[in-house]
């Protein structure tokens, strides 16, 4: 036995370091393979002026144009407020919602764990159908939502959803407020119950009141889930791509144009790879500094 | 503490209201599916069809190769999630276990690589795909996901493989084992319920894609995956929304069911290690 | 069975040395016990001797053979975890059976081999459950069984009791001490409690800072001890210690001229055991007035204040739940009633005493 292992007996002391290196090489190959070489051709190609990418040809020349033309396009600078916008709307409205939900089924009651199976349950739609819904409910001639204004008396005539900027931002908030919000629900209601029953004991023998506990012991013991579900939803929105662009396509007039949707766009419908892959290795500096923040909010996960 | 009759009718009502609340376009989906088409151009809408049209389903299935579809999402699914598997199940346990020179980095570039949107990766992946010839494959697709689901699943499984103490495959080592030996004989046995809930999210993040589907798939109609093939009914279907929403059952139907049944598992992944 | 001899074995990571050159030769069939505050490097020790670890160099030899760089598997030995680490998806049987299968040993002879192991730690009945369904005292039992059914050179145990309640330990205690009397097997025994070290050694090792203080039986360890360390972590409760200036072989203590070795001379630091003092007078007679009186039933600790010319040296830190400061404590059986803030009549005998120098810390014969 001694002899054949002898020549990788990763058992011995001197040696057992190694697995750690060999554990980690196929995921390494891999993610070089798949991840960053992809991600090393994308910076190089925002250095060019490329309209379909083609590896096997040789680069063009060294540009910056793709950039200084991506600081002074309006297009960009409006991106950035849809995404903006989107992501603080979208965020609040979640972060409303789903706690309000988790705290809601936190509750004792018989039937607790259906309703936090149902509570959550958009999250397990995918886009795509939370997509196919809300379009139907949002269509012009013949959809819920232009009903029940009607019928509320809060409009006089139907409104053209996807035709009107503001309207249309507010179907694609919608859809993702409803898609998002399963998510921060989760959590949440994970953080409140690693919550020790004592603090509310302690808490009521002391005389605080509902809302009292509320404000000083679920609030503050929530808040690092919190912090970690904050940036993840925000990335998420920043991220999002199915459901803007098969809802509206970043239209009407751009309204719903995140930065997301514009990078896609310029790659596949006008073909500017180049120029399209400038404006992702902005998201990707971007996204890179999410991931710093994230991590210092959460430094045991490393 | 028992509560008060009045708080807890209450209590009863907000659940229900919320939940009619949250769950109704889910509701309105399935109300959409089963009306006569001629019945959703009609106000007010009627909130359940006079006569549920069940046919719909295997209407829909005739004209539409739903099951392809669904086939072919469960292929890339399936592929994707056992590359990532096989993958992250290694790193994952070396970063769990071994301080290995540049593992903390590579733990932060993982990180990173989580939150990477697809509309950055997309685009170098088309040129690679097409240098290479897999455009259009399931390869293409496969790969593409795989890029979506390593971080996620490396990530969990390291955070489980944490909650497992050292001292098991040291016993199994002075056992006799080899270091791999008591990583597949004691620590993935171990694991099963980690590892299951960690491939089930893979499966999800798999089965919920578009991007790359609609990027490297669009002209390779026999390879389209489920949210593809659904995407191009809206588009050409402006009118027909109860086909379109009987499809879109079939293809949300099976993560669910995945969800109800499973949901412990999902939503043990989805925060494992996020609440500290 | 096998002589283990360790050799200068030495572990640093960087700058910081956990271990520094530690040599112990161990004779067959001995229990050793290694003891000391947590971060001594007891535990690293074991884990080096088990080869779970890497030695940053020494050697180390089990029944003649060089196993310094051996895998765990092959260096014929068993291990006992603190927190059993037996493999929750396998019964009993299966857990106790698993070395032996990594072996390549037969099945009949396995199944053997298990139930005699399980008839002497009497866990027979348990062979099929699963280690969740056992209790901490049974999980124990099957750890240890799993241990002996591979009839090792050597028994590893790191901090095997320390899970337990009180009660159970001192049960366990002396089971682990009757198994090691009927099978004979060389044990390195890992702890931070200095009892179980003194009821099961047949030797004690005392560590700090990665430094062997003192290798001795457990008689010697608590009436010879070789410094300062050792005198105050062996016994409970813990030794009192007094400064004092000797000249010319006597010293003053609580007014009194006591005689001491001739070695010392200038300041010293006394130690004087709890049970050494005795109530009424004798040898050396003096006064103290109680500050707390516990009472065991027994027993009575009596504290009360040093006296102002041997306060205690100040950079003595006791274990951590035993920080009484400058008082002193008296350890009496069958003494009278005694009153908190009334004088009682205490004595020791001067040749009890321990003569320490306190700037090495070493003690003076």
């Amino acid at each position: 036995m001694a002899g054949g292992r002898f020549s990788l007996d990763l058992a011995r002391p001197s040696r057992q370091h190694w697995l750690g290196y060999i554990l980690l090489a196929p995921a390494v190959l891999l993610i070089a393979a798949i991840i960053v070489y992809p991600l090393i051709v994308s910076v190089d190609l925002s250095f060019q002026n490329v309209g379909i990418a083609r590896l096997d040809q040789p680069r063009r020349p060294f540009t910056t144009a793709n950039y200084e033309r991506l600081f002074t396009s309006p297009d960009f600078w409006n991106a950035c407020w849809v995404t903006l916008k989107l992501i603080v709307v979208v965020t609040s409205a979640c972060f409303i919602l789903g706690l309000g939900t988790a705290l809601l089924v936190n509750n004792r009651f018989k039937g607790r764990s259906v309703a936090r199976l149902l509570v959550a349950m958009p999250w397990a739609v995918p886009e795509v159908i939370a997509v196919v819904i809300f379009a139907w409910i949002f269509d012009s001639s013949f959809g819920l939502m232009n009903w029940v204004f009607l019928s509320l008396g809060l409009i006089d005539k139907t409104i053209n959803w996807f035709s009107d900027p503001d309207a249309a931002f507010a179907v694609v908030a919608t859809t993702m407020i409803w898609k998002g919000y399963p998510f921060v629900s989760i959590m949440s209601l994970a953080g409140l119950q690693s919550i020790p029953e004592d603090y509310y004991a302690a808490a009521r023998v002391d005389g605080a009141s509902a809302l009292q506990r509320l404000r000083y012991i679920t609030l503050p013991c929530l808040m690092p889930v919190i912090g970690v579900t904050t940036v993840l939803v925000m990335l998420w929105i920043f991220r999002d791509f199915s459901i803007i662009y098969v809802l509206t396509g970043g239209g009407p007039l751009k309204a719903t144009q995140t930065l997301s949707i514009m990078t896609y766009e310029q790659a596949f419908s006008f073909f500017r790879m180049g120029y399209a892959s400038a404006i992702g290795v902005v998201t990707l500096v971007i996204c890179v500094i999410a991931a710093k923040l994230t991590m210092r909010r959460a430094p045991d996960n490393l | 503490m028992r509560q008060s009759l009045p708080a807890r009718l209450f209590l009863y009502a907000s659940v229900v209201l919320t939940c009619a609340v949250l769950i109704f376009p889910i509701y309105w989906l399935v109300v959409t599916a089963l009306s006569q088409p001629d019945q959703l151009r009609q106000l007010p809408p009627k909130f359940w069809p006079d006569e549920p049209r069940w046919s719909v389903f295997g209407k829909i299935l005739e004209e539409r190769p739903i099951f392809l579809w669904l086939g072919n999402s469960a292929l890339a699914a399936l592929g994707a999630v056992t590359i990532s598997m096989v993958v992250s199940v290694l790193a994952g346990y070396s970063l769990s276990r071994f301080r290995v020179r540049g593992g903390q980095s590579l733990g932060l570039f993982i990180l990173t690589a989580k939150m990477l949107p697809a509309t950055l990766l997309v685009i170098p992946l088309f040129g690679i795909f097409r240098m290479t010839g897999l455009i259009g494959s399931m390869w293409s697709i496969i790969l593409a996901h795989a890029t979506l689901i390593i971080p996620f699943t490396t990530w969990m499984l390291k955070g489980y493989f944490d909650t497992i103490p050292r001292e098991l495959e040291q016993a199994a080592m002075v056992d006799g084992c080899s270091p791999l030996g008591a990583l597949f004989r004691v620590i993935l046995p171990v694991s099963a319920p980690g590892l299951a809930a960690t491939a089930l999210y893979g499966f999800v993040l798999s089965w919920s894609d578009y991007a790359y589907a609609r990027t490297f798939l669009t002209n390779a109609q026999g390879n389209w995956t489920a949210n593809l093939g659904i995407t191009t009914m809206k588009g050409e279907y402006i009118s027909n929304w109860a086909d379109i929403s009987a499809a879109s059952i079939l293809v949300a139907l099976p993560i669910l069911v995945v969800y109800l049944f499973l949901e412990r598992y999902l939503v043990g992944g989805l925060t494992a290690g996020s609440d500290k | 069975m096998a002589r283990i001899v360790i050799d200068q074995v030495r572990k640093s990571y960087g700058a910081l040395h956990v271990l520094k050159d530690f040599s112990l030769d161990i004779a067959d069939g001995e229990f050793v016990v290694l003891v000391g505050p947590s971060g001594c490097g007891k535990s690293t020790m074991l884990k080096i001797l088990a080869g779970l670890e890497e030695a940053s160099g020494g050697t180390i030899r089990i029944g003649g053979r060089d196993v310094t760089d051996l895998a765990p598997g092959d260096r014929d030995i068993a291990m006992v975890f603190q927190n059993y680490a037996l493999y929750p998806h396998l019964t009993v049987a299966a857990n106790m059976g698993f070395g032996l299968k990594m072996r390549g040993t037969p099945a009949d002879v396995i199944t053997r081999r298990v139930q005699e192991a399980a008839r002497i730690l009497d866990v027979e009945h348990l062979l099929e459950r699963r280690p969740r369904q056992l209790s901490g005292g049974q999980r124990q039992r099957v750890a240890l069984g799993r241990a002996i059914v591979r009839e090792p050179a050597a028994f590893l145990m790191d901090e095997p009791l320390s899970n337990l309640d009180a009660k159970l330990r001192v049960h366990m205690r002396a089971e682990i001490g009757a198994l090691h009397q009927r099978l004979g097997v060389t044990t390195i025994y890992v702890t931070h409690d200095q009892i179980e070290a003194m009821t099961m050694a047949n030797r004690i090792v005392i560590m700090k800072d990665g430094e062997i203080q003192q290798i001795a039986d457990p008689e010697t360890m608590f009436e010879r001890p070789a410094n300062l360390f050792v005198a105050g972590f062996i016994g409970s409760p813990g030794m009192n210690f007094l400064s004092a200036r000797a000249q010319g072989g006597t010293t003053r203590l609580f007014g009194e001229a006591v005689p001491v070795p001739p070695g010392a001379d200038g300041d010293v630091t006394i130690g004087l055991r709890p049970e050494h003092i005795e109530a009424g007078p004798g040898a050396v007679t003096f006064m103290a007035r109680p500050s707390l009186v516990e009472s065991l039933g027994s027993e009575k600790y009596i504290y009360f204040e040093a006296p102002d010319d041997n306060r205690p040296p100040g950079f003595l830190k006791q274990s951590e739940e035993d920080q009484r400061g400058s008082r002193l404590i008296a350890r009496l059986v069958n003494a009278g009633p005694v009153r908190i803030g009334e004088n009682v009549t205490l004595s020791f005998d001067p040749a009890r005493l321990h003569v320490f120098d306190p700037a090495t810390g070493k003690a003076i014969r």
